[in-house]
């Protein structure tokens, strides 16, 4: 089966629709890759910003923490400006009942006056024979009981300045203790609650989701904004686990963010959350990321289909302008070989049963005298003027009407006719009326009186589908040599199932 | 179209340059976090709960942050005096009802919480309850619950020893004897000494130490009655020196008794949780020579920014069942009938400090009410160095008496102007 050949406006339409597609593809890959890019992005550039912001806040933190730390000490160092506080020795056998009453009663008012503005809890003096002056609560008195002068002693964790922190006696981390050696038999005791560290850490909600937590030397959290941590057990394994070097540091893994900051007294200030937590906020970017893809992409495929639509437009009128004319021969304003030969294929093969054609070949007579004697001015005003009688003579909307040679054409006449011999008498009557405008129009009378010029006329009727332009051509050509060999201006039928020849009219 | 399509895209890249370009100004608003301060004094128990319920109240008005303010009350009022003088007290604060008259004698210094009334439940408070609040006409404070001295017999003991509860005080030189020396059938503080002995004296010569208004009542006799009713119980071992009182020793069994504030009674509790059967003791004077007052009571600031935020937490404090929840009867047994139908529902009110709440409801109409000046902090102190000096011997208990009679008139005459 031979393939159907397209016309240009075929062709130009399957070029646009191919561009589109092609537009459309390549516009959403760039659109997917631009995304995912700025996705990927977004992802490294957040977990930077949040890794600097979550190392700022527990280094605001330290910061904070170090200065509550230091007004804890700065407030006990006051103790020494008061000789009378910090040389008095309560285990001092020598002293005088009323005298000691006396004096302690004057340590402890100057005592409540150094913490007068504090949230302390404790803030009292030790003695070696577990004697107290000063705000000493019954909670610390119950935590120490006989031992309260050795625990305080322990505390003791620099020995150079002999102070230091501590929580945690018997797994009560309700409160944190400072300790500092007055003399050899006395040691200020403070403490203030843990809960007051709320303040200490409150900071602002710029990252989510995070859990402040203060640990001692050997992780054991000492406070948490957590309200699952129980206060006093180990930091959490996963954190723990993650937390490899000593000091400050900051860990980023696919599972966790966590910042830590050493504080002056050795405890650890531990900030961490999970990492999805922080890439919560990427989604929600990632939305608008595909929403602007999205729209870009539309967008650009609708600017460029129209774009497309409006280009094609003008190409396909400029192609079909040009196929138009590859087709026609313009002298006589009907298709050429080329054309009609495909055209007629084309509707041979688009032939239906029940269908009725006839494929009609005419050669021009005694055209080569005229062309001799009156030039080929005079012949191409002949072929001129038989182009329109062509046209006239046939429907040139339906019927197929080309010039295949010099001076010889053919028609691809189309009927519906129903029956044979209509549509035998259909054929005669249009050769019979192509035959008399050659005879009526003035045009065909040489000036010199010569032979008339009139057209021989060879037809194969088709009323059979599966036939080749080139089989009909050769029957049709048979029965036109016929025709000239009955004298010209005649038409002669072939019949189409033999080569047998119908004798049409003659002049 | 195809003109129409370009203008307008190239539109909508202009605005996207000039988005993204450096002049554009991002404005961001933040919801507004107020900050309200709140000041008490109390025990470990007092300021745990506290602090907890603060929280909860911060999470229950997320735009309210409250930064604490607390110490024993020991020393407190020192504190509570510089912010006062200073202008720098807290918005909401927990204050003694005699610092009324010492801050607001014509009413002005605190705010008038009436005034606050579309953010505070009144409706839970009597007129009567109100009064106690109410100066020069305007509502300075509010009660948080009544309070007197109670005396706290453990009954254990004293079986052990053959005695019976204690009717008055010559009962506690009795059983001073009888103890011999092994346990103290009574202890004190500086502030329970200086009630325990002006009731004694009072009952002795009939006088009233002073009027609500300040005038003293008492002459140098009465006193020397007072300073020596403390010498001759520190000396025939009725007592311990108040210097050494510690309340570990009620759980001990060292203290066989106790006399201190109704809010206080869970000082007893250890020991009654350990092995020990304490009992309310009659009140060891007649009602009228005993005194009460509101335990404590919540004020607001007169110089407060945010009087609604501060009337929105005094009323957290008072009325809701998530403060009553934690508070318990721990002030006392609230006057607030929310917080108390809440306690009743929840069979919250029981044990020994609501046994001490029925026994003071049943003299409650004939106790005086304690005058403003009777608790001033440095009037105790003085009258715990009298004792000193008397107990010591360091001078005579007629001459002390004098002394201290005329440096208490200095101070509440300090007090009132």
């Amino acid at each position: 089966m031979t393939k159907k050949p397209k016309d240009a406006s075929t062709r130009v339409k399957q070029i646009k629709f191919t561009m589109i597609i092609g537009f459309s593809v390549i516009i959403v890959a760039l659109t997917v890759f631009i995304s995912a890019l700025t996705m990927y992005k977004t992802d490294t550039v957040l977990k930077a910003k949040v890794g600097d912001l979550t190392t700022e806040l527990t280094v605001l933190l330290k910061m904070n923490m170090d200065r509550y730390l230091d007004t804890v000490e700065t407030t006990a160092a006051l103790v020494f400006a008061y000789e009378d506080i910090y040389k008095y020795d309560a285990t001092d056998s020598g002293l005088d009942d009323y005298d000691a009453l006396s004096k302690e009663a004057d340590i402890t008012k100057k005592l409540f006056d150094i913490c007068v503005m504090q949230n302390f809890v404790d803030f009292g003096i030790v003695y070696s024979n577990n004697h107290t002056v000063g705000r000493i609560s019954s909670g610390s008195e119950q935590l120490f009981g006989a031992e309260l002068y050795e625990c305080a002693q322990a505390m003791i964790g620099n020995p150079k300045i002999q102070n230091g922190w501590f929580s945690g006696y018997n797994g009560d981390f309700k409160r944190i203790y400072y300790v500092k050696r007055l003399n050899k038999h006395a040691i200020l005791l403070t403490s203030l609650y843990t809960l007051e560290l709320e303040n200490v850490f409150d900071h602002p909600n710029n990252v989510s989701d995070i859990t402040v937590r203060l640990t001692n030397a050997d992780y054991v959290t000492m406070y948490s904004s957590s309200s699952t941590d129980v206060i006093g057990s180990a930091l959490p394994k996963e954190l723990r686990q993650r937390i490899t070097a000593d000091g400050s540091v900051t860990v980023m893994d696919e599972d966790y963010l966590i910042t830590v900051n050493q504080t002056d007294n050795d405890w650890y200030i531990i900030c961490s959350t999970k990492t999805q937590a922080i890439l919560r906020e990427k989604e929600e970017m990632q939305f608008y990321i595909i929403i602007v893809g999205i729209i870009a992409g539309v967008t650009a495929i609708t600017l460029g289909v129209a774009f497309a639509l409006r280009l094609n437009g003008r190409v396909a009128d400029t192609v079909h302008a040009l196929d138009k004319k590859a087709q026609i021969d313009l002298l006589t304003g009907i298709f050429n070989k080329k054309s009609f030969e495909e055209l007629t294929e084309r509707a041979l093969s688009e032939m239906k049963p029940g269908n009725r054609y006839a494929l009609i070949l005419i050669d021009v007579d005694n055209f080569k005298h005229v062309n001799d004697d009156f030039g080929h001015a005079y012949g191409d005003k002949i072929l001129a003027q038989i182009g329109k009688i062509l046209r006239k003579t046939f429907r040139e909307q339906k019927d197929i009407i080309g010039r295949i040679g010099g001076d010889e054409f053919c028609v691809l006449l189309k009927t519906n006719n129903t029956r044979h011999d209509t549509f035998m008498f259909h054929i005669e009557e249009r050769c019979l009326r192509l035959r008399d405008y050659f005879h009526e129009d003035v045009t065909f009378q040489p000036p010199d009186g010569s032979a008339r010029i009139s057209v021989s006329i060879g037809v194969t009727p088709v009323e059979k589908t599966g036939q080749h332009f080139e089989d009909l051509y050769r029957k049709s050509d048979g029965a036109l040599y016929a025709s000239k060999h009955k004298g010209k201006d005649t038409y002669v039928i072939c019949n189409a199932d033999e080569d047998n020849h119908t004798t049409g009219g003659t002049t | 179209m195809i003109k129409k399509l370009a203008l307008l895209l190239c539109g909508c890249m202009s605005i996207c340059l000039c988005c993204c370009g450096p002049k554009h100004t991002a404005i961001v608003e933040h919801a507004e976090q107020i900050e309200i301060s709140f000041s008490w004094w109390g025990k470990d128990a007092r300021n745990e709960y506290t602090l907890d319920a603060i929280k909860q109240f911060e999470e229950l008005h997320p735009h309210i942050k409250v930064i604490c303010k607390y110490s024993d009350s020991s020393g407190y009022q020192t504190r509570y005096n510089i912010q006062m003088v200073s202008n720098t007290e807290a918005d909401v604060m927990q204050i003694n009802y005699a610092w009324l008259e010492e801050y607001s004698h014509d009413g002005s210094g605190f705010y008038d919480l009436s005034t606050l009334q579309d953010y505070i439940d009144f409706s839970s408070f009597s007129e009567e309850t109100l009064n106690y609040g109410m100066m020069n006409g305007k509502l300075n404070a509010i009660p948080i619950a009544l309070n007197t001295m109670t005396i706290y017999i453990n009954e254990t003991i004293y079986k052990q020893h053959g005695l019976a509860v204690p009717t008055g005080w010559d009962d506690f030189f009795a059983a001073a004897e009888a103890m011999n020396g092994t346990c103290y059938p009574l202890s004190l503080n500086s502030k329970s000494l200086w009630f325990a002995a002006a009731s004694y004296a009072g009952q002795q010569t009939g006088h009233h130490i002073m009027a609500q208004d300040g005038t003293i009542g008492f002459d140098a006799a009465d006193v020397q009655i007072m300073l020596e009713f403390y010498r001759d119980m520190v000396n025939k071992q009725v007592i311990p020196q108040v210097e050494y009182f510690n309340k570990l020793n009620l759980e001990s069994g060292d203290y066989a008794g106790t006399m201190q504030w109704l809010s206080d009674a869970d000082y007893m509790q250890s020991a009654i949780d350990s092995r020990y059967q304490f009992v309310i003791m009659d009140y060891p004077a007649a009602a009228s020579d005993w005194y009460s007052k509101p335990a404590t009571m919540y004020a607001i600031s007169k110089n407060t920014e945010y009087p609604r935020e501060s009337a929105m937490l005094l009323d957290y404090l008072l009325n809701s069942e998530e403060m009553a929840e934690k508070q318990g009867i721990e002030k006392g047994i609230p006057i607030s009938s929310r917080a108390r139908t809440y306690l009743e529902d929840h069979s919250m009110l029981n044990g020994i400090k609501y046994d001490a709440f029925l026994k003071m409801e049943e003299h409650l109409e004939d106790m005086s009410v304690i005058s403003f000046y009777f608790e001033n902090a440095t009037v105790i102190d003085l009258f715990i160095e009298s004792c000193n000096t008397v107990l010591y011997e360091k001078n005579s208990a007629n001459d002390e008496a004098q002394k201290f009679l005329d440096a208490l008139a200095e101070t509440i005459a300090e007090s009132q102007n």
